[in-house]
């Protein structure tokens, strides 16, 4: 990573300043946070690590916080010494942002850069009658709140500004601070609070007008627009209403008088939120709040959940809130294009139609004014605001040939930059290129920063080496390759038609005679994988009990039995491949995705990413390597001592999710999940590139990964985890919340199993089972009335063992009812059942002796692609797979 | 004269807070041998016994792995600042849980009675920062039946069991541990306990009391083992501490005590032992007690001082009132006199050793004649033993 500098200093330890500052952290800069109040930096740092997972968790991990240094502006300047970059984010007033800027320069590294973030004051004001050496080295770093989750960071070079410097602190908050730099114009709200702001007001502005319920305007402003799932309103609480009426004054202040905001801008109803202190999501609620009886007391319905108020528009009154009848509609498909439901008349046309209009012509009156190009605008919204297109696809959305006579029909002046694009949509694919239009109406290639790499651009020029319905296999230069998994959008979960694709891709580049030499994992979008497809499995499940001629209950065992087999050995055989595999997520990559991320030599990580073994709540354990791949990095933590340790640690992760799940990329690598050899790229974007040059920097000498030896406390082990699980399911309370239930107990019963090496060996398993010379093992079993020996930490057992284990318990719990019932919600509802205790609550002795131990199949994966009668079965089941996953899309199902 | 056991001395370290994540204890640092072999020493030269005569170290200790492993009553005497000599002192650790040291002392009686020319130091030691409950790895045959298991597990719950049980209020326990903080604070005023703590790294006092607990104010501590909402009541301030700590006494025959001119603390009486359910080990005291007494020929109405060790409140009030059930009840006036563990702390293999060596301490300091000191053990048990300061038994008519 291309970090340019070493020391960054922030002055004002407010909302932003201090995100910022953690943001700088994360990034591995030396960090100084400085205030006016000398206590506040140490404070708000405190407050950050106290946070639960969410907007105020400004570290991805809490190491990150030693980084930073704290004082007072009054008394400390002199920490900022030898600083790169000095970053203002104080109160919004010249005379003090200039002299804490003549003061920083005072410490400050000679060359370093120094950036505000306001958004409400002009450079030029900023910089009036500063010294040329400051101006030169001065421009705007506009975050967003909060730095750590928000993607845009627009930076805005004055005229004096030295482009030198504008290039360095691009690259700094490109790949340091990880974030998708947009270069705006010295313009009042630079681009995305312009456009945002705009559209926030005039929805307002026309729900008055109409006298639409603001849940209902949420619901048409919602996903089927590209919108948050929030809406508008509900996304204006949760950003803090105090901020949106900040946005509206500066741009009231700031725009020309004959600017179009002015005319919609009816800024009575936030007044008056900010006045009485309804502020939002962080205090009192805005436009929705929670429902309090004359003692403040939270009003509660019969579920004991919060009721629910809302703001009405005309009234400025809270009544009780409303489910909207738009909720979760997709208008789109609902009337096939967006041109027919305009025309619909209902209300949900009838509001959103001059809504988005007024943003769309001011958006583009407007454009050249704020932005150096069209895309710019587009990337601004999307990483700014969250929406997931921009004001310009929107318009392609809708037709651009349509929204002009639109425009016509309403006797709204056509915007000049409409009149140039002529009819043609802004964005093309020319040649396997994506182009958009300049402002002069000619097309120009799509810009990507420097280094970035797109799946989206490789696909659009190139056809898959390999490719079924579940994943493709990309060419992605350089003698890498990239697997991509497409099985349900968005998901990408894993199924028998992911395995073949890997088990192919591994023989070809074997075959390759180097023209292959390095494979990435990596998947496109919000999320890398969220596991097994365990709809596809429940299917199965359904219709296996409840057919006579469907696959019967002994061919479906069979089934998951090969299929948790074949997944072992793809996986392993990707871990011991005589060449370098890099895995590459961003977003969720849960259970399955998960593990397959365990195999990997590395993994260069997206900032966020949310990973973790989570098999337990659909009443499961890992069982394609997982507990074998964590057993090792346990086996390998120094302060981890003795067998139990061991276990009990890798028990503890798998065990209890939702704990141990990472909340970032970092932080997967701190919990074990991410090998010690990790990475990660600070911005998503650069996930794909990274990867693909560690992947190339391991080829030479690369020499695959040996399998480790286990030493496992075997029956003992299981004895003490069960203790402790019999005390939480004993002792521990409420089972619909965090404790230990009694399907729960059988689940750790089986995990205990497999992470403990099991019982017993017998005689059959030995050679297998045991690593090294076996034939004192065999001797002792021998000498024993059942031929059996117990598994105990002195006996090495290999990889084979473990993933034994894993099998014979996966399939065990597989047969249970309560594991198929689990499964089921899941699919059905997408969260986890959690079962109510029965009415004669079983003793843990009573559950342990309810299970029907069921042994796999006795076989194990040799760290080679599936070969013979291993890989026509698994072609099988990714015939099977394919061909039921196509019907259940045309079914709508999925 | 007989071969009775006696307590000629008794002396421990300060018993100090273990550590936390967040703030490591004043002796958390100390290795478990570090911590008791000053104790020993202080003995050995306090006495002015001769070493030779010294047969063995008998040392309790829980968990008995990492710094407490390796025998590390034997280790204790090889330590190069130990006074006692290698030749001849031997070494047998002992694990009885929280019975672990008290049970030494039965042990060293049971070899007086045959060998009275002997001298032995019962001691117990306990680094609960260095140890956690439970043990590094907390392993478990899966043979031990259901349930008891479990009992193992939650010393708190058998707690919680008991206070259901006997009805016995959260503002019940939390005034028996505000009761208990001001008795020790009283106590260390008084210096009461100067006498027995030796220095260690300059640490010379009990760090667990809160003189100025209320029960308003621990009525507002989460509980820790059960939801208040279904009923928990027990917590961190009405359970005992969690401690570092080292003690021992040096027991001999009354016979060796006389030719050896040492002074006789205490005169061992009776001993006695039982076991129950372990989902409510903390009755454990009234069964031991009554067996202690009977082996005394004593009645509970003879015995002038208890020291029942304070697991819990909520256990110690249960065994109160489990005495008056059966008859047997116990003037609260007499029971820990200077608190007990709740304030002190509880290093689990080193707590037996000081209720017995304190309680003949404050037999001494009130002229009083019969003492009772007993413990509840997890796993259902429990111990006790009765002793005699002899200074107070009416003199025999010339």
């Amino acid at each position: 990573m291309s970090k340019e500098i070493k020391k960054v200093a922030v002055i004002g330890a407010g909302a932003m300043g201090r995100g910022i500052a953690a943001q700088a952290a994360n990034a591995g800069y030396e960090v100084v946070l400085l205030d006016l109040n000398p206590d506040q930096p140490q404070e708000s740092i405190d407050f950050m690590l106290k946070a639960k997972p969410g907007p105020d968790a400004g570290f991805m991990d809490a190491r990150n916080a030693k980084r930073i240094k704290t004082g007072g502006t009054l008394t400390d300047m002199h920490l900022i010494e030898g600083a790169d970059l000095v970053i203002e984010a104080i109160v919004e007033r010249v005379d003090i942002k200039q002299a804490a800027y003549k003061e920083a320069v005072k410490y400050a590294s000679p060359d370093a850069i120094i950036t505000s973030n306001t958004s409400t004051i002009q450079i030029q004001k900023l910089m009036d009658g500063m010294p040329d050496d400051i101006k030169k080295r001065f421009m705007n770093t506009h975050f967003f709140n909060p730095p750590r989750f928000m993607r845009l960071l627009e930076l805005i070079d004055g005229v004096d500004t030295d482009p030198e410097v504008y290039k360095k602190m691009e690259a700094i908050g490109d790949q340091g601070f990880g974030k998708k730099v947009i270069r705006c114009k010295d313009t009042p709200g630079f681009i995305a609070n312009r456009i945002g702001g705009y559209a926030i007001y005039r929805a307002i502005t026309e729900g008055i007008a109409q006298g639409n319920k603001i849940e209902d305007i949420d619901a048409i402003m919602g996903p089927s627009f590209g919108f948050t799932n929030m809406g508008l309103m509900k996304l204006s609480d949760f950003v803090g209403i105090d901020i949106m009426h900040h946005v509206g004054l500066n741009l009231k202040d700031g725009l020309a008088a004959d600017d179009d905001f002015h005319k919609i801008y009816k800024p009575q109803l936030v007044e008056d939120m900010v006045k009485n202190e309804y502020l939002g999501n962080k205090k009192n609620g805005g436009f929705y709040r929670v429902k309090k009886d004359e003692d403040g007391n939270v009003i509660k319905d019969e579920k004991g959940k919060p009721v629910k108020e809302a703001l009405d528009l005309q009234t400025g009154q809270y009544r009780d809130a409303v489910k909207s009848r738009y909720f979760k509609k997709n208008f789109r498909k609902e009337s096939k294009s967006f041109a027919k439901f305009f025309k619909r008349g209902d209300e949900a046309a009838n509001y959103s139609w001059p809504v988005l209009r007024d943003v769309l012509v001011y958006t583009l009156n407007n454009a050249e004014q704020m932005a150096y190009d069209i895309q710019s605008i587009d990337e601004a919204m999307q990483a700014g605001y969250n929406w997931k297109y921009g004001p310009f696809e929107m318009l392609d959305q809708f037709g651009v040939e349509w929204f002009t006579n639109k425009l016509k029909e309403d006797g709204v002046a056509v915007p000049e930059l409409l009149a140039k694009a002529n009819n043609r949509p802004f964005y093309r694919v020319d040649s396997g290129k994506k182009q958009v239009l300049d402002f002069t109406g000619n097309y120009v290639d799509v810009k990507r920063e420097d280094g970035v790499m797109k799946l989206e651009d490789i696909k659009r020029a190139d056809k898959p080496i390999l490719s079924n319905d579940s994943a493709s296999l990309w060419d992605i230069g350089d003698g890498v390759v990239a697997v991509e998994f497409h099985t349900v959008k968005g998901a990408n979960a894993l199924d028998p038609a992911v395995f073949e694709l890997l088990n192919d891709s591994i023989k070809l580049i074997n075959g390759s005679n180097g023209k292959y030499k390095a494979m990435v994992l990596y998947n496109e979008g919000k999320h890398f994988s969220v596991g097994a497809n365990i709809g596809l499995v429940d299917l199965f499940a359904q219709v296996s009990g409840k057919l006579p001629f469907g696959l019967g209950s002994k061919k479906l065992n069979n089934f998951v039995d090969d299929l948790i087999y074949t997944g072992q050995a793809v996986y392993k055989a990707l871990r011991e491949a005589p060449f370098p595999v890099i895995g590459a997520p961003n977003g969720m990559a849960l259970g399955g995705g998960c593990e397959i991320l365990m195999h990997c030599d590395a993994v260069q990580s997206g900032p966020e990413v949310y990973t973790g073994l989570v098999e337990a709540g659909v009443g499961i354990i890992p069982g394609w390597g997982g507990c074998a791949r964590h057993l090792e990095r346990s086996q390998g933590a120094a302060k981890l001592a003795g067998p139990m340790q061991v276990m009990a640690n890798s028990a503890m992760a798998i065990a209890q999710p939702m704990q141990a799940i990472s909340t970032s990329g970092q932080n997967a690598i701190s919990k074990l999940w991410f090998s010690r050899n990790s990475q990660v790229s600070m911005n998503s974007d650069r996930v794909l590139a990274d990867a693909k040059s560690r992947a190339l920097g391991m080829v030479d000498g690369y020499q695959p990964p040996v399998e480790p030896t286990y030493h496992l406390p075997g029956l003992s082990g299981q004895g003490g985890l069960n203790m402790q699980v019999d005390a939480f399911y004993l002792y521990g309370g409420d089972p619909s919340k965090t404790a230990v239930n009694h399907v729960d107990v059988g689940v750790m019963t089986c995990l205990g199993k497999a992470l403990s090496g099991g019982d017993y060996i017998s005689a059959a398993q030995i050679r297998d089972h045991i690593a090294g010379d076996t034939s004192v093992y065999e001797a002792l079993a021998a000498s024993r009335a059942d031929g059996k020996i117990a598994v105990n930490a002195s006996i090495p057992l290999t990889e084979g063992r473990i993933l034994q284990m894993e099998r014979d318990n996966f399939l065990t719990l597989f047969n249970r009812e309560s594991t198929k019932a689990r499964m089921h919600y899941m699919v059905q509802k997408n969260k986890p059942l959690r079962e109510d205790y029965p009415e004669n609550r079983p003793t843990p002795n009573d559950i342990r002796g309810s299970i029907e131990w069921v042994e796999a199949k006795h076989r194990t994966p040799d760290g080679k692609p599936l070969s013979g009668a291993d890989e026509k079965r698994l072609k099988e089941m990714s015939k099977l797979a394919q061909r039921t996953m196509w019907g259940l899309k045309k079914l709508g199902m999925v | 004269m007989t071969n009775r056991a006696v307590i000629v001395d008794y002396a421990r370290s300060a018993f100090a807070k273990a550590s936390t994540p967040k703030k490591p204890g004043q002796l958390s640092d100390v290795d478990p041998l570090d911590l008791i072999v000053p104790v020993i020493n202080t003995l050995v030269e306090r006495s002015g016994v001769d070493v030779k005569h010294v047969k063995k170290v008998l040392m309790g200790s829980v968990h008995q792995e990492a710094q407490q492993g390796l025998n590390i009553a034997r280790m204790a005497v090889l330590h190069k600042d130990c006074k006692l000599d290698n030749d001849i002192t031997g070494g047998t650790s002992v694990d009885r849980f929280c019975g672990s040291s008290l049970e030494t002392i039965a042990m060293a009686d049971a070899f007086l009675a045959r060998n009275p020319d002997e001298v032995y130091i019962c001691a117990g030691v306990q680094s609960m920062s260095a140890i956690p409950m439970g043990g590094l790895n907390p392993m478990l045959n899966v043979n031990v039946q259901d349930g008891n298991a479990a009992g193992f597990m939650n010393m708190g719950i058998t707690a919680e069991n008991l206070a259901e049980i006997y009805g016995i209020s959260r503002e019940d326990q939390d005034g028996f541990a505000v009761e208990s903080n001001q008795k020790t604070a009283a106590a260390q005023a008084k210096g009461h306990f100067k006498n027995e703590i030796v220095p260690i790294n300059g640490v010379d006092a009990d760090d667990g009391a809160r003189a100025d607990s209320t029960v308003e104010g621990l009525g507002k501590l989460r509980t820790v083992f059960k939801d208040v909402k279904e009923g928990g009541t027990v917590t961190a301030a009405n359970a005992s501490q969690v401690t570092d700590g080292a003690s021992a006494v040096m027991v001999t025959s009354e016979a060796f005590a006389e030719a050896n001119s040492l002074p006789v603390k205490a005169i061992i009486l009776g001993y006695g032992e039982a076991s129950l359910k372990p989902e409510i080990m903390g009755l454990g005291p009234v069964d031991a007690s009554k067996e202690a007494l009977s082996r005394a020929g004593l009645k509970m109405s003879d015995i002038d001082v208890v020291e029942l060790n304070e697991a819990f409140a909520a256990q110690s009030i249960a065994v109160l009132k489990e005495f008056e059930k059966q008859g047997h009840k116990i003037d609260p006036a007499k029971v820990n006199l200077d608190g007990g563990a709740i304030a002190m702390g509880h290093p689990l293999g080193a707590s037996g050793a000081r209720i017995v060596g304190h309680l003949a301490e404050v037999l001494q300091r009130e002229n009083k004649r019969y003492g009772l000191a007993t413990m509840c053990i997890g796993g259902g048990q429990g111990v006790a033993m009765v002793i005699e300061n002899p200074a107070a038994a009416p003199k025999p008519a010339v």
